[in-house]
């Protein structure tokens, strides 16, 4: 058993779900070349406009009339996105771009036995989309498909205008006086075949089953892309925030049901004629949960300028993994912290830079410059190899005047081993514990290639 | 009479003895015994503090010691903002292998001040260390309020600051001349203005 889906508005419905107050406007999308409609809302179809209208006959109807550009690309994108989402309760899906997509039943009927369970499963998976479909069951995809788009309760009543061949075959039949498929169906195959071509024995197998149908089955995409038309042009930050706020609720939505999160978006903000503002966002660890990915969003926006008008918005999430979770301590109980670790961290390195946040770890090697490194903060100090090392250490040494200095213990010699190439950053050094004369204990070296003195840190 | 009391009280020029005692407070030690009985028992926790430095280096990471070593027990994060150099990953051991230390450097003090409130505010703190050249009355006063919110010490390391009121729970000048320290006292809870008699350097513990 096949269910096919066909959505005569798909792209103008979801233009008023991300945009509400299109809702209570005349609205159609048309097609650029031929100037005709392609899709209306509820609105304009009250005021008589109707599909294949011409613009002008729609802007007789409509003063009141939006009208926006009907993209292909786009409403297949969204029909993937729409396949995605009912994937969670169908396994078998086949797309039909761009106004339809077949389910397959049959797997699904150990799950769903009777068949409303379907329907009631497709419409609580569509709910909130808030989108239009017709939907029709059938033994074949075609059958279906012709069920769905023509709207009758049983196969043979399916107007021969429905059946998917070329304009004049068409005429020849209705000429003929076969006005519905079952009269078609009614004839012996042999001598349609015969007064009518191969063609059309052809397709009547496929209807029937005799011939297997070349459906392509779909599968979830591995990442996230969403791209969004805003209705006016935005000048502000401030205006951007709820439109990205939809699609990072989308993102939430993917990730959720994947059990995954992202640790990189990028966004992107496309302008009339200047070439399209790309930002980036890294986060040291990943998030899933839209208000934190907002407000991580809000950071990094506050900081930049806007250098044009945005006529439209797209959101990429790619860089996806499985998710992590600070469980706490069961006997501890929950943490009282209002916010995790890594959020405070990404939401730091997001408004000072991913350089100045970083932690600090020891290493097993002798040498001060390699004795610690530096981590992404969040890690844990480590076991110190290393004893009698200063507090405070400089980035790099400095030179000082030795007679204002008392050494008081040394000298710790370094050498670097011979199997190290690299011996121009750091020769021998002889480091002592030395008192400035103010007072202060430092650490000083004496270098012997050049033969002077260099302060590295201090102990207090 | 009782207005003219109020205004005063409300200005802080007042102190009151009874309310010394009244709160439950949690303490650290400052790393001395004289220091310790001077702020009547060491670090106030979710209080800024405020040390005075003429030079950085003059032996007042040492006094912060116990207050750091207590973060990582509890296992806190310990952020150091704007730091004068790089802490060293290999003496502060005393600290515990699983102690974070996250070292922040801010391009100016805005950024700074926000880290400081950020972070305060999101409860993953237990010590807090900013080096801040001057801060505003407002800032002090932000940066106590989330402070009180929070579970962490905080301190403010600056140069020598004019004698204005501010919201610091302790205000310490620390006098270095000739390897020896002697603690001012410039404000402190439940108590006058002191100074100190000298002390040698302390010194930041090993090991």
């Amino acid at each position: 058993m096949w269910m096919y889906l066909q959505f005569p508005t798909l792209l103008l419905d979801r233009m008023q779900v991300l945009q509400p107050e299109l809702k209570a406007l005349p609205a159609v999308l048309f097609h650029a070349q031929e100037q005709r409609v392609m899709q209306t809302n509820a609105v304009a179809e009250g005021l008589g406009i109707q599909r294949g209208n011409t613009l002008s006959d729609a802007w007789l109807l409509a003063d009141t009339l939006r009208t926006f550009r009907w993209r292909e690309a786009r409403q297949r994108h969204l029909l993937q996105q729409v396949a995605t989402d009912l994937y969670q309760v169908f396994g078998v899906i086949s797309l039909d771009p761009p106004f339809g997509l077949w389910l397959d039943l049959t797997p699904m009927r150990k799950l769903y036995p009777e068949p409303q369970q379907n329907q009631l499963q497709l419409q609580q998976q569509l709910a909130p989309w808030q989108l239009r479909y017709q939907s029709g069951v059938g033994v074949t995809p075609l059958q279906a498909k012709m069920v769905a788009q023509s709207q009758v309760t049983t196969v043979a009543d399916i107007p021969i205008g429905y059946l998917p061949c070329p304009q004049p075959l068409q005429e020849k039949l209705q000429r003929m006086g076969l006005h519905t498929l079952g009269a078609l169906q009614a004839i012996p195959r042999a001598l349609a075949g015969r007064r009518l071509g191969k063609e059309l024995v052809v397709l009547l197998a496929r209807i029937q089953g005799e011939q297997r149908e070349n459906l392509h089955f779909f599968r979830p995409p591995v990442w996230f892309f969403q791209r969004l038309e805003l209705t006016a042009e935005v000048n502000h930050w401030q205006a951007l925030r709820f439109p990205l706020n939809r699609l990072l609720q989308d993102l939430e939505h993917f990730l959720e049901s994947r059990q995954q999160e992202t640790r990189q978006l990028l966004l992107t903000l496309y302008h009339r004629d200047e070439a399209p503002t790309e930002l980036a966002l890294g986060f040291a660890h990943g998030s899933y949960l839209a208000h934190e990915l907002a407000q991580f969003c809000q950071l990094k926006m506050e900081h930049c300028v806007l250098v044009a008008p945005v006529l439209e918005l797209s959101l990429q999430a790619r860089q996806l993994q499985p998710r992590h979770r600070d469980h706490g301590d069961l006997l501890k109980g929950p943490r009282q912290h209002k916010k995790s670790l890594p959020r405070l961290l990404n939401e730091l390195q997001l408004r000072l830079g991913q350089q100045r946040v970083w932690g600090i770890q020891n290493r097993a090697d002798w040498l001060p410059e390699q004795a610690w490194h530096k981590v992404p903060a969040g890690q844990p100090l480590g076991q110190a190899h290393i004893q009698e090392r200063p507090l405070w250490l400089f980035p790099e040494p400095r030179p000082v005047q030795i007679q204002h200095w008392v050494l008081l213990r040394g000298p710790e010699r370094f050498t670097l081993p011979w199997w190290v190439q690299d011996n121009e950053h750091m020769c021998d050094r002889d480091y002592w514990k030395a008192r400035h004369r103010d007072g202060q204990p430092g650490w000083l070296f004496y270098e012997h290639q050049q033969g002077c003195w260099w302060q590295h840190g201090w102990f207090s | 009479m009782q207005a003219h009391l109020q205004q005063l009280i409300d200005r802080g020029a007042l102190w009151q003895g009874r309310q010394a005692q009244s709160q439950a407070v949690t303490l650290v030690s400052a790393a001395d015994s004289v220091l310790d009985q001077a702020l009547g028992g060491g670090w106030v926790r979710s209080r800024i503090h405020e040390l005075q430095v003429q030079q950085s280096f003059s032996g007042e990471m040492a006094l912060l010691a116990p207050a750091i070593k207590d973060a990582a027990t509890r296992e806190l994060a310990i952020f150091w903002i704007g730091p004068p150099a790089i802490p060293n990953a290999p003496a502060l051991a005393s600290t515990g292998a699983q102690s974070q230390h996250i070292v922040l450097t801010p391009s100016d003090e805005t950024d700074a001040l926000w880290a400081a409130e950020t972070i305060l505010h999101s409860g993953q703190a237990g010590v807090l260390l900013l080096w801040a050249k001057k801060l505003s009355a407002t800032a002090t006063r932000r940066l106590h309020l989330a402070a009180s919110e929070s579970d962490a010490y905080v301190f403010v390391i600056t140069g020598w600051q004019p004698e204005e009121a501010r919201s610091y729970g302790t205000r310490l000048r620390i006098h270095h001349e000739q390897g020896q320290v002697q603690w001012q006292i410039l404000k402190r809870h439940g108590g006058w203005p002191v100074r100190l008699p000298r002390r040698p350097l302390p010194r930041w513990p090993t090991g």
